[in-house]
């Protein structure tokens, strides 16, 4: 149907309100993928270039969406707002959570050499250390996979023995942490240290240290009590690395 | 369903429990004279809609949240949920299998 759609000029609207769809619900590799294979049947859609760059801000990747923006303005020279982006970045004084390496990257200049190398490689350097730390939970029984998010949703790493929509589901999980950290403190019960939802095929783990939320998914057989006592240690690990 | 509720709150640190209805109303409850009984039933209806929307489940299943100062357990069934609140030094083995039982209980008898 995609392809069907991309084929038709007319029905660039409706890519672009997909891939809009798709960026709403924080699901930003969907986003991308739609974006860019349509690109290639239409390389002067601002639009395109526009949600690429948000959906690469979303997931932190922020030399994507820089280079994003270069492209589109080689297509499109006369595009006031990727212009515009292309100036916001330059004057970018650091931005809020979740402290993306990239970015400090850009604020030090001896360290400016560092963006000739391609950011998925930087990417890659980052993540390593914290997927070591989580790929040890995958070790104990009866665990599928384990998540990084931060409070807004967006996914930081993660590991598993099956595949998911992880993008998807760490939306899913930083909503359910909200809703019962807000319940806590209206009961009075104060900050919220973990949830559990149990279902008749599996668990779903909730841990949150400092803005990070880890999350297990686990097979009904699980030991509650080994999970609850793994994952603080883990979470502490990971908030080192990413503070380091 | 009076007797489920009384036997969930012989557990060591169990303040009070109610069985709620999807929208928040409290069916019955007991023992909660430290809790704000209409807010919980709230909080347990709202925590428990967006679970079931989050997890595309309308029934069976728990959940339990730890928070600094206390744990709140509810069991979602197709009508009701059980909650309960409790101490942080409850103890919450205990407390699971008594809310595993009790939503049974509650079953057969809205049967």
């Amino acid at each position: 149907m995609t392809d069907e759609l991309m084929s038709s000029p007319e029905s660039s609207s409706v890519i672009v309100s997909l891939a809009r769809l798709y960026l709403e619900n924080k699901m930003f590799d969907q986003a991308i993928e739609l974006c860019l294979s349509s690109l290639e049947s239409s390389p002067e859609s601002e639009e395109l270039y526009l949600i690429l760059y948000e959906a690469y801000m979303g997931k932190g990747e922020t030399g994507k969406a820089r280079e994003i923006v270069k492209k589109g303005l080689s297509h499109i020279p006369g595009s006031e707002k990727l212009k515009k982006l292309v100036e916001e970045k330059k004057e970018e004084v650091p931005a809020p959570p979740p402290p993306p390496p990239e970015e400090k990257v850009e604020e030090v200049p001896e360290k400016v050499a560092v963006e000739e190398v391609p950011p998925e490689k930087v990417e890659v350097e980052e993540g390593d250390p914290v997927l070591s730390v989580l790929k040890k939970f995958l070790s104990l029984k009866d665990i599928y996979g384990v998540l990084l998010v931060d409070e807004s949703g967006l996914l930081i790493s993660q590991a598993s023995r099956k595949e998911f929509d992880y993008e998807t589901t760490a939306a899913l999980i930083a909503s359910m942490y909200s809703e019962a950290k807000d319940a806590l403190e209206k009961l009075e019960l104060g900050g919220f240290e973990s949830g559990i939802v149990e279902l008749p095929r599996g668990k779903i783990f909730i841990f949150e240290e400092g803005g990070i939320i880890l999350s297990v998914l686990a097979g009904k057989n699980v030991m509650l009590g080994l999970v609850l006592a793994r994952a603080r240690s883990i979470l502490s690990q990971v908030k080192k690395i990413l503070e380091g | 369903m009076k007797e489920v509720l009384e036997r969930i709150n012989s557990i060591s640190g169990v303040k009070g429990s109610m069985v709620v209805g999807k929208d928040g109303i409290i069916i019955e409850s007991s023992a909660l004279s430290s809790v704000d009984s209409d807010l919980l039933a709230a909080m347990v209806a709202k925590v428990g809609k967006e679970m079931e929307e989050r997890i595309n489940a309308r029934k069976n299943f728990m959940v339990t949240v730890n928070g600094e100062g206390g744990i709140i357990l509810f069991g979602v069934e197709e009508d009701f949920i059980l909650a309960v609140i409790a101490r942080k030094d409850a103890n919450i083995g205990g407390l699971r299998l008594e809310i595993k039982k009790g939503i049974e209980k509650i079953k057969e008898e809205l049967g």
